[in-house]
């Protein structure tokens, strides 16, 4: 079977939980936020997956890259708390020198040595030829998993769901285990999530100026801006009025159900075998035999499988926020928002517990 | 000796057609205010009516009476315009003051006032400087702001404006009604749009900024959620059967220079349109153009959920076009013009506005970057 797994998500969904528990795995590298940091927070996904091949250099410029919108949420204090690498006290990369995609949290997860690491991967990558993206995203991570002495690997990145279609073209030998939670509580989740709200700020004003405005300098449609989107301009940018931008958790609502009826889509087409869904409420009331069942997933050849579901049980936690507690209007525009959500998760079977509404 | 006639706001889009239309009707020499930027004031202003008679169906032959009787003249009403006068010959009949700013949103609001008041202000300085026999206006029946009834073709005193556009446009409006010692005409155009034949347009506010918007928010939803907007209908808090006056530009531009023509002794006269269709209608067209299902008019906001409120709160600026009937009152105009001359060619209906909105959609699409929706 393979050796090569995917979380995805639609992020807020409790994957983070999975990743940190795969982590003690013997067996399991667990590759934290990777694509959420190489696609800029899901903005770049086609520049992450080139379509020609390119060289080992072009590669590492990739995944090393210090993106415009990741590195202004550091420099203005609004960092999100996946955030890892120390960039207020690390004298080699901080908020003025923008910190590398890969450096962001994938690597501190993985070693408090992280800047070490960073330059080892580099020299690997630099020094590989021309070849397909997928070719080098293979050979990062089989490196990285030979290097701390796994065999799997598990990649996870918040909201991955966006990304599945890309994930299954350059790996479909992976297995995806998809992770699955009650709508509302994930846009509940979202709303008070500093990576979802600069994600919904940029899709608005990149429609209004018809670009990426993180990426371009072009602003030849920007008398359209309202007013309060002008200070999430790069060259205007205000953490005061980042964190003062109130959205609702209905259009984060309808932002899941998107999420939800884009990745079953895709889910639908790759083999039952390969592709495992798990209700994150399950893990928090039926913790043993959902975690143990999820491990067989992983890695079934494993005989470190039972001990580390031991270990690990007692690291699953009740979330404290539930959408219950927004009042009633509220309430019933986020039940609407879910809806479609709940509707093509139904078709696969996927009822019960908290998604019963 | 032919007339001479001084214009600002040449390089606009009502201003251009004026111009156009002054050609062709009468000899008169016509001395343009223009601003300069990197092209010289010539250049620009020769480039920007030419792109109007060729995009307007004007006579081709017309671009050499450009060349022979219009002048630009350097300036910016936002500056020192002491000297102005001196590069300006005497014997100026009239003073056509089309220069505005159309934007709306607050940010703008101290350009809003500078170009629209201040520039206004400086009009008048100037045109009294001139000792011109007539200063011609040109402001917005929207200087009724939040009025609804009988709009009368009368000075507008005190008004609830919806937003610093139009009560930018309110306050130039009441600093020429206290100038006495020159005699003024002020035309209110309703919602201009493009040419009634060609469509073409070089102004994208009102009408179009509209559909823009639209455009966007539908391309912002789909960011969200593919297909939502396409699913479920937006609410508006809208009166569906109020007429939404929109006229052809290239009827502003005949009627405005049909009325300076005249003997009235009226000063204000509303350009507006006969035959237009109901915001219900529009809004039906607008949407369509969109690839949107209609609207759903409901009563009030109370019935909007979130997504409805930050539709309406982006076009809010429209709220003065779609909400509460206005008649704009045509006496003064009609006495001159009679009762909308050439109606048929002006009409606006809910069976030719797609017209208008494609030719407009297929601008949009030559002119703007689109950044594809990435998964």
């Amino acid at each position: 079977m393979s050796n090569e797994i995917f979380v995805v998500g639609t992020g807020r969904c409790g994957s983070t939980l999975i990743s940190n528990l795969l982590n003690h795995h013997p067996d399991v590298l667990s590759l934290s936020e990777f694509f959420t940091f190489v696609t800029d927070l899901g903005t770049l996904i086609s520049q992450a997956f080139p379509v020609m091949k390119i060289d080992g250099a072009q590669f590492w410029q990739i995944v090393s890259g210090a993106y415009a919108k990741q590195n202004i949420m550091l420099a203005h204090d609004i960092a999100m708390k996946e955030v890892l690498y120390p960039f207020k006290t690390g004298v080699r990369f901080n908020a003025s020198t923008g910190v590398p995609a890969i450096l962001q949290t994938t690597l501190p997860n993985l070693t408090p040595e992280c800047d070490a690491l960073f330059d080892q991967i580099h020299a690997v990558m630099a020094a590989r030829g021309m070849a397909t993206a997928e070719a080098h995203y293979h050979a990062l991570f089989g490196w990285l998993a030979a290097h701390f002495g796994k065999s799997i690997w598990v990649e996870r990145s918040g909201g991955s769901l966006r990304v599945i279609e890309r994930l299954y073209q350059h790996f479909p030998n992976a297995k995806f285990l998809h992770i699955v939670r009650d709508g509302r509580d994930c846009a509940l989740s979202m709303q008070r999530h500093n990576g979802f709200k600069m994600v919904l700020l940029v899709f608005q004003i990149t429609e209004i100026l018809g670009v990426d405005p993180y990426e371009s300098d072009d602003r030849s449609w920007q008398d359209d801006l309202p007013d309060e989107l002008v200070s999430f301009l790069p060259e205007s940018f205000s953490g005061k009025d980042f964190l003062d931008y109130d959205v609702p958790p209905s259009l984060y609502g309808h932002y899941w159900s998107g999420e939800i009826m884009a990745g079953v889509d895709v889910l639908d087409s790759i083999p039952a075998a390969q592709q495992l869904t798990l209700q994150y409420e399950s893990i928090l009331t039926d913790t043993r035999s959902t975690i143990a069942h999820m491990i067989e997933f992983v890695s079934p050849d494993s005989n470190a499988n039972a001990a580390w579901c031991n270990a690990v049980m007692s690291s699953v936690k009740r979330p404290t926020a539930t959408w219950h507690e927004l009042d009633a209007r509220e309430q019933s525009r986020l039940n609407d928002a879910c809806a479609p959500g709940f509707a093509a998760l139904a078709k696969r079977g996927i009822r019960g517990g908290a998604l019963d509404f | 000796m032919n007339e001479k006639i001084v214009i600002t706001g040449g390089t606009g889009f009502v201003g251009a057609h004026l111009i156009l239309e002054l050609l062709e009707q009468n000899n008169a020499e016509l001395f343009c205010l223009v601003r300069a930027k990197n092209t010289s004031v010539e250049q620009r202003l020769h480039q920007q009516l030419a792109q109007v008679i060729q995009g307007s169906g004007y006579a081709p032959e017309l671009i050499n009476q450009v060349k022979k009787r219009c002048y630009a003249v350097e300036a910016d009403l936002l500056g020192d315009i002491t000297s102005l006068a001196t590069s300006i010959p005497s014997g100026i009949s009239q003073f056509w003051h089309c220069a505005a700013s159309l934007n709306y949103e607050e940010r703008f609001a101290a350009e809003i006032y500078g170009i629209n008041v201040e520039g206004t202000r400086k009009a008048l300085a100037l045109a009294c400087a001139l000792n011109v026999g007539y200063f011609n206006y040109v402001s917005t029946a929207y200087v009724a702001g939040r009025n609804t009834g009988v709009i009368l073709e009368s000075p507008m005193a005190e008004v609830q404006s919806s937003n610093v556009y139009e009560s930018s446009k309110v306050k130039a409006e009441q600093l020429i009604y206290a100038e006495q010692d020159m005699k003024y005409r002020i035309f209110r155009p309703s919602i201009v749009i493009g040419h009634s034949r060609t469509y073409h347009a070089i102004n994208f506010s009102g009408l179009y900024g509209f559909l823009r918007r639209l455009i966007q928010f539908k391309g912002m939803m789909a960011r969200v959620q593919h297909g939502y907007l396409e699913r479920e209908s937006i609410r508006m808090s809208v009166d569906p059967e109020v007429p939404l006056n929109l006229v052809p530009v290239d009827k502003v531009a005949r009627q405005a220079v049909a009325i300076a023509c005249s003997d009235s002794s009226n000063a204000i006269f509303h350009l507006t349109n006969q035959t237009v269709p109901t915001v219900g209608e529009a809004l039906e067209v607008l949407f369509a153009t969109a690839g949107l299902p209609p609207p759903k008019i409901v009563q009030d906001a109370t019935q909007y959920a979130w997504i409805d409120e930050k539709f309406n709160e982006k076009i809010e600026f429209y709220n003065s076009y779609l909400t509460g009937y206005k008649q704009f009152d045509r006496r003064a105009s009609n006495a001159v013009l009679g009762e909308h001359a050439n109606t048929t060619q002006y009409a606006v209906t809910a069976n030719n506005l797609n017209e208008y909105c494609d030719w407009y959609c297929a601008q949009l699409a030559k002119t703007r970057n689109q950044v594809p929706v990435s998964r």
